[in-house]
């Protein structure tokens, strides 16, 4: 696909994007995103889990661009409760409050928040070209691609979730096979026959994803929030000066595009949730700075590079998703879900098969930034006004709407049950250090590796070998085993430092 | 670390009898695999996680932050109440209907966690159920249960 090939799709997606009915659904999903974003009681993956019941009567267009909006406008809104209240709205804007809040209290709140509009354009500018021309690339080369490279693809990428993941791996490790074993509920598709379902009917169709992930991601957030108070102390002060003065613009813009082009190929990487480039990329640019001291004070290059870095590497992410139909994170295993629930077959052939939905959806990324600009900047006000609602009323909404979100997509109440199960043991798992995304991943892509798994032993008439004589599999085998033996390498490193400290004292 | 050792021992058992319902299944041959293959690999590799996470917390010594955490309780009751709150509310759900379960889930809530008078609950939770109503029911046509209201006018509307 040359440039000019690229430009005339990217053409048709603006006349998809902009059709009236898909614009709107653009400027709910960026709204609904930032709204999210702004308030710390729910996140981007649990409002797409909730939004996404109301999206199966919609076009799978104006469906994807509005879940789409989501998840980018949450990384807008995130920056908003950091550094006005010095709580992050999303864990990819902890690093926002490292500099933006010190702003705030200096009496540039105003500069903070508009510079971390404009980066967050900026950056989110960069990345929407850059997904525009990799995933197609991408895409043509994994075209020969058969069962057993997908289940060598499926396998690292779990495993790259798992050895991401914030707390132990092997409790990863655990709850990516429970994810792998849940997807097997119902009838095989294979042999037809039911599995797990111990004659209840509401189990044969399988485990429905959406009380599963709107349990383990939103009712189990508000679970959480009922034993902690929400606490914080929202600035009294006016805010004022949202634009920038030349001298940010010429401390931030090298940051901007620096941070914003590192972030999107971070977020290439299988696994790489967008809160740590933003880590990564505020520690390169306190290096990289005249001035490291002024860091962690109130440097405004420490606001503009990471709030760049973080809406990069949600396009980065994206990749993966569009040009092979694998998901990275638990945001993209939802966008997966999505397009399996709408009929779509994401993979290789998914852009070339559906150009209105991919360029449809590039084209109202552009379009999404631009509205988040025009909306961040003059609805700040707005956005501080919301922080004040009283989060216990904003946790029994939640609720509320979890239910509904649950209950409405097929008027059964043996869901709701599974939405509070799961709910429970979100909240007993995040307490007890189990994360959910592996879980989710497995169960979303159980189905394809089984499938693959199967395929590929019936290819190699029952010899694993296939998986190591074939090229890219191969690659994607050794890849995984690295990951494995890096975390071990890793954990054993830890010990011994930590035996030897012990001896020192 | 006693948490690890439970949670282990769970997810080994359940591991473990997921191997056995697996077996049940039918593994088929190696060339063809049988309905119960993937979920007798997952039951494997989550009985051999169990383990090792097992032996992992009977070496591990539990550091002070590990004793530090067990002796914060915070708002320990604060998920029961809301446990018990939702749990009742899904049960009355369709019973008594959208409107009257979200009403007394409301006023359940925010007597349980606010000192607030009772007029300033009641009222909240009435605006609450009545917007949710209004909105989920009414304009984006969700389906929700009118429960023992149905047959009154509103709620035929839809």
């Amino acid at each position: 696909m040359d440039g000019m090939e690229t430009f005339n799709f990217l053409l048709h997606g603006f006349s998809v994007a902009l059709q009236p009915i898909n614009l709107f659904y653009c400027f709910v999903g960026v709204l609904a995103g930032t709204l999210v974003g702004v308030l710390p009681a729910i996140g981007p993956v649990a409002a797409v889990a909730l939004l996404l019941p109301t999206t199966f009567h919609l076009n799978p267009t104006g469906a994807i661009i509005m879940l789409a909006g989501v998840n980018y406008g949450a990384q807008y809104g995130g920056s908003t409760t950091s550094i006005l209240i010095n709580v992050p709205g999303e864990t990819s804007s902890v690093v926002t409050t490292f500099d933006g809040h010190p702003m705030a209290l200096q009496g540039r709140a105003g500069a903070a928040l508009g510079m971390a509009a404009f980066g967050s354009f900026i950056a989110g500018t960069i990345s929407i070209v850059g997904l525009m021309f990799f995933a197609p690339v991408l895409g043509r080369a994994a075209v020969s691609f058969s069962a057993p490279e997908y289940f060598a693809l499926m396998i690292m990428s779990l495993t790259m979730v798992t050895y991401i993941a914030r707390g132990s791996m092997i409790k990863a490790l655990i709850m990516a096979s429970a994810g792998l074993i849940l997807s097997t509920v119902g009838m095989d598709i294979i042999s037809t026959k039911n599995r797990f379902t111990y004659n209840l009917l509401c189990l044969q169709e399988g485990i429905n994803f959406i009380p599963v992930t709107i349990g383990l991601f939103g009712l189990r957030e508000v679970f959480s929030n009922f034993e902690t108070t929400f606490k914080g102390d929202i600035l009294r002060t006016k805010i004022k000066g949202l634009l920038p003065t030349l001298q940010d613009w010429k401390d931030s813009i090298l940051p901007i595009l620096r941070c914003g082009t590192f972030g999107f190929f971070m977020g290439i990487l299988p696994g790489i949730s967008p809160s740590v480039p933003t880590f990564i990329s505020y520690g390169i640019e306190k290096k990289l700075s005249k001035h490291p001291e002024r860091f962690g004070k109130g440097a405004i290059e420490g606001v503009a590079g990471p709030e760049a870095c973080n809406n990069a590497a949600v396009s980065g992410t994206q990749i993966p998703l569009f040009s092979l139909g694998i998901p990275t994170n638990t945001m993209n295993t939802m966008l997966l879900a999505a397009l399996i629930i709408w009929g779509m077959s994401p993979g290789p052939q998914f852009i070339r098969n559906s150009p209105d939905l991919f360029w449809g959806l590039i084209a109202s990324m552009y379009i999404g930034n631009v509205l988040l600009l025009l909306l961040n900047l003059p609805l700040i006000p707005l956005w501080v006004r919301i922080l004040r609602v009283p989060p216990l009323l904003l946790n029994v909404l939640i609720i509320i709407f979890c239910v509904i979100g649950v209950y409405s997509v097929n008027g059964q109440i043996e869901d709701v049950y599974l939405l509070i199960i799961f709910g429970v043991v979100g909240f007993l798992g995040k307490k007890l250090g189990y994360e959910g995304a592996p879980f989710i991943l497995a169960f979303i892509l159980g189905q394809r590796i089984e499938i693959s798994l199967r395929q590929s032993l019936i290819m190699s008439d029952g010899s694993f070998s296939i998986f190591l004589t074939r090229p890219i599999c191969a690659v994607f085998i050794a890849l995984t085993l690295a990951i494995i033996i890096l975390a071990v390498v890793g954990t054993l490193r830890t010990k011994i430092k930590a035996i030897e400290s012990e001896e020192e004292f | 670390m006693k948490q690890d050792k439970v949670t282990s021992l769970f997810w080994l058992l359940f591991g473990i009898f997921i191997v056995g319902e697996s077996v049940k299944l039918g593994l088929g041959k190696i060339q063809e695999p049988g309905p119960g293959f993937v979920s007798f690999l997952g039951g494997i590799c989550l009985s051999l996680f169990s383990v090792v996470l097992m032996v992992k917390s009977f070496l591990v010594k539990p550091r002070i932050k590990d004793k530090e955490a067990r002796n914060e309780t915070g708002k320990r009751y604060g998920f029961f109440f809301a446990l018990i709150g939702v749990l009742i509310y899904v049960f009355i759900f369709e019973w008594l209907g959208f409107l009257i379960s979200t009403f007394l889930l409301v006023t359940f809530l925010l007597k349980c966690f606010e000192q607030k008078r009772w007029w300033k609950i009641l009222l909240t939770a009435g605006v609450v159920s009545l917007s949710a109503f209004v909105i989920f029911d009414i304009l984006l046509k969700a389906e929700l249960p009118a429960g023992i209201l149905r047959g009154l006018s509103v709620l035929s509307l839809k």
